[in-house]
């Protein structure tokens, strides 16, 4: 039953169940906090959202009084709730003097300078000058991993951190240890923090205590442009803001987007960032005997486009790699079309995904907001935590609040919540779609059951016939529950996958896929292949054809390829981008690409005159109109979801034989999975403190 | 100075007129290591009511020339010239050098076109790829 | 100001005995399942116990995977609580003096200095032989008895720097003296003597029962008086 409340005398209805604060919130009316989150449980230890209730002699923490716990008036009046009142200042004044008490004089060198909850709060709601004389206390710095730079003095104990990692992140490493002015935030015995989701610790932190490390003492936050995008290093396309200095992405920081990423987003997508400033591919060379020669754009595109033109179309191969935008994979796309040339695939890994089937065969149908109302989870051939670290914490969400039920078939892992192993291989899945398995009634009693299936089953060779099965399982876990198609979904690895879909970069009648385009390149029956971004194939399998690399950083493909065009990363240029759940979205361009390096489609279209066939767009807004065109759902930056069933059930209707051995892992190292990533020497760091913890024999009990 | 050059050049040492000048009203007290000659005055007070004590330096008259050690008498800052003092220079002290703006050695900082050095990390800074 | 850590040196590892792990099942086994890190304040205890008054991080290590509790909250515990000695104590002794205002005010400086001259200059710090350690407590709750220590589960009262000598005197010899009041007097009985209740006759049993007496006399008056008062009613009517 809402409750009537008088807030700052505005009279507001509340709805049950909520906080004072949140109430407050709603009508307008600023409270501040530093240990209220949204998203994380209550603690009410800072004391700074203080206000005043009527009829109570002491002021009350709004963030943990309910509005229901409320006791009523007497005379049935609503209760007033006032903020402004000299109780109220004067409660905000004490509280910020206290947390200023033993807190550094840090402002001129703390990184959180400028965006800095306590110095915000201080000008704002403080008493404006400090009546300490005595000394201050300091704490020990601790070691909380490559990627959290701690200065624990300034740390105003309001567990934030404590209560992000063991809620949300699930891995209950920090916490605070001593008690009083002695209370200090570690985590046992000082190992590292290793979680894929540990930096966002940072974000909640809202003082200098915990900053980030690869981005210390380097810039202010007024100095740098922020620009709104979205992260490609997996498929869950989490929103982000650039932080930008010049030219340079200084940071990447989460945006909120309750539909995708909430407020976090994973390691990988934060601290690459000093990635797009390594190996980059700053202007164009060209292979002459033998040797890779800088080269000029005219001599460069004369080369590949001379290379095109006198090569038949049966023998011209075309892969897109994984971090390539909707426009440039269009256009390159449209100039092999205009070639003949059928041999065309944006699956790099060899994913028997089929974009024929319809949309909703190859997305996350359910979409990622669509988790937390699931009750039965299936996890088949994939390890959310590694692959797509946010959409994993919001399996955990769901399974925070209880009554969820998660099994997975592949290789067994720790997932941050109760996961039961079901099995490894096809041959557990095939029990579930027959039904024989325990796991195949807790799909049908659930009343919104996911199945999730990962690149690891569809890649394999009988991929067609294991989607095939999952879709089954799919079907009949949503028998007669209004569920449309969202019970199959497909989680993807990387950024660019699904828009390759879309748009149908597949091989055409008669045309080879990635593995046919490699096996005949060694064979020498390929002539050219040219690589969008591609480096995750074996290079050393292609024989002699000429490889043309279209990219932005110097990846395995530069060093193959006979000429080399440097294209722009995702922060240099504004380019479609679909998420796994088929949700369209765009980055925007924040930097510009170093030295000659230009953005991708204007390459292949200037690639296409050399070529003989020029591509009829002359800008992006006349190529997006061609793009809408081929595939009208990119125009949609609306929403995801709402597939048609039908997409299900034709890749259901796919036939084949499973083979016996077990789900593998798509992903072996978190923190090394593209060009970008590879290139940052935080990753490689990481990635060193991953193994050798692996490497370490495990404490005895 | 040559003796002749002293006639007109008031831009370094003394001129004739400065060096009878000196040769009534001043008495030496002392000379430093590079040739600068610091005398006070033999009778009365200068301005500051104390006697005068000036320095004619060897060549050109820069002000920075003075050392450390002959810098404090000389601007009244100590009553004793460092002949009347006993002070071992430390092992790391380096010899006096004058200010260098505007000569050739004069400081550039790192990232001028007139320094040697390289320029420090700038913002937009990347590391290229180049085929090893 | 006390920054609570582990000690740099500990051993390499710890198990319970057997008595103690018997006794720290049936613990846990008080608890419903899934609320067993209820368990955790008693089992760091008896740990403690078993490694001569001090906790070693193996320990912690152990009570955590018994309970199924992450390592760090384990580790939050045994910092909050002082009672946890997070470094070696004395072998024969950890002496723990009260500080709190009645201890003060009758002479636990002198302690407290007897401590320091006999054991360390340091609180928390081993004797030279390693045999004492001490640290200065919060109030123990035998001020009637002010100044006192305490030692493991026994407190001795009444102390003067004289006796506490002798008391460290007995501890380094193996005999410790009684616990309790150390000047002779039962618990918290006046010092110089009873005051009050000195009357023979209330310790030679012919006081039991003198209460119910003197109380069934008075209803017996009671009785009568009413009773009278009625009859003389009934003779008015």
């Amino acid at each position: 039953m809402p409750k009537q409340l008088i807030i700052d005398g505005k009279a507001f209805e509340a709805e049950d169940g909520i906080t004072v604060l949140q109430a407050c919130e709603q009508a307008g009316v600023e409270i501040p906090r530093f240990c209220y989150h949204e998203r994380l449980t209550i603690a009410g230890n800072c004391r700074m959202c203080l206000v005043e209730v009527q009829g109570m002699p002491k002021p009350v923490a709004s963030c943990a009084m309910g509005v229901s716990d409320l006791p009523p008036n007497r005379d049935g009046t609503p209760k007033q709730i006032m903020t402004r009142t000299p109780m109220v200042k004067k409660a905000r004044e004490g509280v910020m003097e206290f947390l200023l008490v033993n807190h550094p004089l840090d402002c001129p060198i703390c990184d959180q300078g400028g965006e800095c909850d306590l110095q915000d709060q201080a000008m704002a709601y403080g008493s404006g000058g400090s009546r300490y004389d005595e000394n201050k206390r300091a704490v020990e710095e601790k070691y909380l991993g490559p990627l959290i730079k701690t200065a624990m003095t300034r740390c105003i104990q309001c567990t934030r951190c404590v209560r992000f990692m063991t809620e949300i992140a699930g891995v209950e490493e920090l916490g605070a240890i001593g008690r009083g002015e002695d209370m200090e935030i570690t985590t046992y015995l000082e190992r590292g923090m290793i979680s894929e989701m540990s930096a966002n610790v940072v974000d909640l932190c809202p003082v200098g205590a915990l900053t980030h490390r690869p981005w210390a003492f380097s810039a202010r936050p007024w100095e740098m442009r922020k620009t709104e995008s979205i992260d490609v290093m997996d498929g869950v396309g989490s929103s982000i803001r650039i932080d930008a200095r010049g030219s340079e992405v200084m940071r990447i920081l989460p945006r909120n987007n309750d539909l995708v990423n909430e407020e976090w987003i994973s390691d990988k997508t934060r601290h690459v960032a000093d990635g797009l400033r390594t190996q980059r591919l700053d202007q164009p060379y060209v292979r002459r005997n033998g040797r890779l020669e800088p080269a000029s754009w005219d001599e460069a595109l004369a080369a590949a486009g001379m290379r095109l033109k006198d090569t038949p179309s049966q023998r011209i191969g075309t892969i897109v790699g994984d971090l390539a935008g909707a426009e440039e994979m269009f256009a390159l796309a449209d100039l092999m079309g205009r070639l003949g040339s059928r041999n065309i695939d944006c699956r790099q890994d060899g994913a028997k995904l089929d974009p024929a089937l319809g949309r909703a065969s190859y997305v996350f149908n359910a979409t990622i907001e669509g988790i937390e109302k699931a009750d039965a989870i299936l996890l088949v051939g994939t390890n959310p935590r590694l692959e797509a670290a946010v959409l994993n914490s919001r399996i955990r969400k769901r399974w925070r609040q209880g009554g969820l039920k998660v099994g997975l078939i592949g290789a067994p892992v720790d997932l941050t919540y109760a996961c039961e192993h079901l099995g490894a291989g096809p041959q557990t899945l095939v029990e579930v779609a027959e039904g024989r398995h325990p796991f195949a009634k807790v799909l049908a009693e659930a009343k919104h059951p996911l199945v999730i299936v990962g690149q690891a089953a569809a890649r394999r060779a009988d991929g067609a016939a294991v989607l095939a099965t999952v879709a089954k399982i799919a079907l009949a876990a949503s028998q007669g529950k209004d569920m449309g198609a969202t019970a199959f979904n497909v989680l993807h690895t990387v950024g660019g996958r699904v828009a390759g879909l879309d748009l149908g970069i597949v091989p055409g009648e008669g045309g080879m896929d990635t593995g046919g385009m490699v096996a005949a390149a060694g064979a020498g029956k390929l002539g050219v292949l040219f690589l969008l971004g591609a480096d995750e194939i074996d290079m050393t399998k292609l024989g002699s054809a000429f490889v043309i690399y279209l990219g932005s950083h110097g990846d395995a493909g530069a060093h193959r390829a006979d000429v080399i065009l440097p294209g722009a990363a995702y922060t240099e240029k504004s380019a479609t981008y679909v998420n796994t759940e088929g949700r369209v979205q765009m980055t925007h361009k924040a930097a510009f690409p170093p030295g000659a390096a230009k953005e991708d489609w204007t390459i292949v279209r200037a690639l296409s005159e050399q070529a003989g066939n020029k591509l009829p767009y002359d800008n992006v807004t006349v190529l997006r109109k061609a793009m809408y065109e081929k595939a009208p759902r990119l125009a949609w930056m609306a929403g995801a979801g709402a597939e048609n069933v039908s997409g299900v059930e034709k890749a259901a209707a796919r036939g084949g034989q499973m083979a016996n051995d077990a789900f593998g892992a798509v992903i072996t190292d978190f923190y090394l999975t593209n060009p970008i990533a590879r290139a940052s020497a935080v990753m490689a760091e990481l990635s060193a403190i991953k193994r050798n913890a692996a490497a370490r024999p495990a404490a005895a009990e | 100075m040559g003796i002749f050059s002293e006639i007109f050049s008031w831009w370094g040492g003394n001129t004739w007129g400065t060096r009878v000048t000196i040769w009534r009203q001043g008495r030496e007290v002392g000379r430093d290591e590079l040739g600068n000659r610091y005398y006070i005055q033999k009778r009365g007070v200068g301005p500051l009511g104390v006697p005068r004590r000036w320095v004619i330096y060897k060549d050109l008259a820069e002000a920075s020339k003075v050392p450390p050690e002959w810098h404090g008498w000389l601007h009244y800052t100590v009553d004793s010239p460092p002949t009347e003092e006993s002070y071992t220079p430390r092992p790391w002290q380096l010899p006096h050098r004058m200010n260098m703006t505007g000569t050739g050695d004069a400081y550039r900082p790192s990232g001028s076109i007139l320094a040697k050095s390289t320029r420090p990390r700038a913002t937009g800074d990347y590391k290229p790829w180049r085929p090893s | 100001m006390s920054n609570r850590r582990f000690h740099p040196e500990q051993p390499a590892n710890f198990a319970f005995n057997a008595e103690n792990e018997a006794w720290a099942r049936a613990t846990i086994a008080k608890y419903p399942p899934g609320r067993q890190a209820s368990a955790v304040i008693p089992l760091l205890m008896r740990a403690q116990e078993q490694c001569n008054g001090w906790l070693p991080e193996p320990a912690c290590k152990l009570v955590a995977h018994m309970l199924g509790m992450a390592e760090i909250r384990v580790y939050e515990v045994a910092t909050f609580y002082t009672q946890f000695q997070l470094s070696p104590v004395g072998s024969k002794a950890h002496v723990q003096v009260c500080g709190t205002t009645p201890c003060m005010l009758r002479g636990a400086e002198a302690i407290r200095d007897v401590c320091k001259r006999r054991i360390h200059d340091e609180p928390f710090h081993l004797s030279a032989d390693g045999a004492f350690s001490w640290e200065e407590v919060e109030c123990a709750g035998t001020c009637a008895n002010a100044p006192m220590v305490q030692i493991a589960k026994d407190t001795y009262e009444d102390l003067t720097p004289e006796l506490m000598d002798r008391l460290l005197d007995g501890f380094a010899k193996g005999q410790p003296p009684k616990p309790g009041s150390q000047t002779g007097r039962t618990a918290s009985a006046p010092a110089g003597g009873t005051t009050t209740l000195k009357e023979a006759a209330l310790y030679d049993g012919s006081t039991v029962g003198g209460w119910r007496v003197k109380f069934d006399e008075r209803i017996a008056k009671a009785d009568a008086a009413a009773a009278a008062a009625a009859a003389a009613s009934a003779e008015k009517k």
